[in-house]
């Protein structure tokens, strides 16, 4: 064989195994970063209170001063969801009255009387009375009551007396908490 | 005329089978070339968000998300992607999404605290700790080895404590994944070296190519040139 040919050869086969060996063993690495998010929601509730105008309109509530016994007044309370989750409603009810000595009495239901809807509310233990389904965000209860009367009966000692209808509204989120209003827990605490 | 029938219908099919069909749930799509890694995702807060479903959670919440990653490249044999946390701070990584009107570093440490996270690669284990303790730590983690259409799965688990009190409603956390792909041809592998101006980030170094496989390549190069000029030579000495 002469040089030549021996010189072919050997090139050729150079080529070959660079080619087999894979030389360009190059990589390439590269990234990208993802931003993941978590939030989460909450629950709320504002007590909302109207009544009824002489015009028939309704307006916001203000106290009524100069009450008479016997008289009905319009008290129109509702309990409005304004934060993201569904929630479980109920409103604590407290009837007082501050007499012109400034004795205050407390559980005063029989004078000051309620006419309560007994169809949407549930009335528990404590004065409490539940919404008998859930509210979900944007939501308005139906009212708790529409009319407020002092008892047209009533002692001396209530001359010049001041009526107190305090009413507390407090929500638990539905989402893992029961199927209905009266088995849900984690109400705040009084 | 029926040959030309045949060559639409085979087009047509050739269309069909290329068609993308997008897994439920996340996404991260490596592509490889300029588009490097998509993030699909409908997640009102972008789609480098992959929680989509992680949003508003409430006490008792158990809430998942699945993730699908997928090699699409084509100029590799295969690609290797890992998984790396990158905790937060307020200097080296600041929030960068909408939390970080509401929230520190701190404060979000300790709302993802409260936050229990499981994830599963099929039957391993990938994280299953609270989210302060994932988002806590850098680590990396090798999801696999892809040829181009292959793909992995992850399955998120988030559990909420029902004992989650009121101070953690309305809050956010953001949890920064990092992912990682190394692109290979078929043969020897080359372990990364420390690139100048690259970030080292512990056991992996990114963002740069290997000093010694250019070295090799270019070197192969000019073996074959010379091979094939001298070939050529010695052919046309003989012909003369």
């Amino acid at each position: 064989m002469n040089k030549q040919k021996l010189a072919v050869i050997i090139l050729s086969l150079a080529v070959i195994v660079m080619v087999a060996m894979g030389a360009t063993s190059a990589y390439f690495a590269t990234s990208e970063k993802a931003h993941n998010v978590i939030t989460s929601s909450g629950v709320g509730v504002e007590l909302i209170e109207h009544r009824i105008n002489d015009d028939g309109e309704m307006v916001p509530f203000e106290d009524i001063t100069d009450a008479e016994p016997g008289e009905i007044y319009s008290k129109i309370p509702q309990v409005f969801n304004n934060d993201d989750g569904d929630v479980w409603v109920r409103v604590k009810v407290l009837r007082t009255a501050k007499l012109r000595d400034g004795t205050v009495l407390e559980e005063e239901d029989d004078k000051l009387v309620v006419d309560f809807d007994n169809v949407n509310w549930l009335q528990g233990d404590n004065n409490y009375y539940y919404y008998n389904r859930s509210l979900k965000n944007g939501e308005l209860t139906e009212p708790l009551f529409t009319e407020v009367k002092i008892a047209e009966e009533l002692d001396n000692k209530y001359n010049g007396a001041t009526f107190g209808l305090k009413l507390i509204a407090q929500a638990v989120q539905v989402a893992n908490n029961g199927s209905d209003v009266l088995s849900a827990e984690g109400w705040p605490e009084e | 005329m029926k040959r030309k029938l045949i060559y639409i219908l085979l087009l047509s099919l050739a269309f069909l089978g290329v068609t993308d069909v997008y897994a439920e749930g996340s996404e991260v799509r490596f592509e490889g070339g300029a588009e490097n890694f998509v993030f699909i995702s409908e997640s009102e807060e972008g789609d480098t968000d992959l929680f989509s479903n992680l949003k508003n959670v409430m006490p008792g919440d158990v809430l998942s998300e699945q993730i699908t990653v997928t090699n699409f490249a084509s100029e590799y044999d295969y690609v290797k992607i890992y998984l790396k946390t990158e905790p937060h701070n307020e200097t080296n990584n600041p929030l960068e999404t909408d939390i970080k009107e509401t929230e520190t570093v701190a404060s979000m440490a300790d709302f993802l605290a409260q936050l229990n996270m499981k994830v599963l690669q099929g039957d391993r284990v990938v994280f299953d700790n609270s989210l302060g303790q994932i988002e806590g730590q850098e680590k990396t983690i090798l999801l696999g080895q892809f040829a181009k259409g292959e793909s992995t799965g992850l399955d998120l688990t988030l559990s909420v404590p029902m004992e989650l009190g009121n101070e953690y409603m309305h809050r956010g956390g953001e949890v920064d994944w990092v992912f990682v792909a190394e692109g290979f041809m078929n043969g020897e592998e080359d372990e990364p070296e420390d690139v100048p101006g690259a970030a080292d980030t512990g056991a992996l170094t990114i963002f740069g190519a290997s000093a010694r496989g250019a070295a090799i390549t270019t070197v192969a190069a000019v073996i074959v040139i010379f091979s094939i000029v001298g070939i050529a030579y010695l052919i046309r000495r003989k012909n003369r």
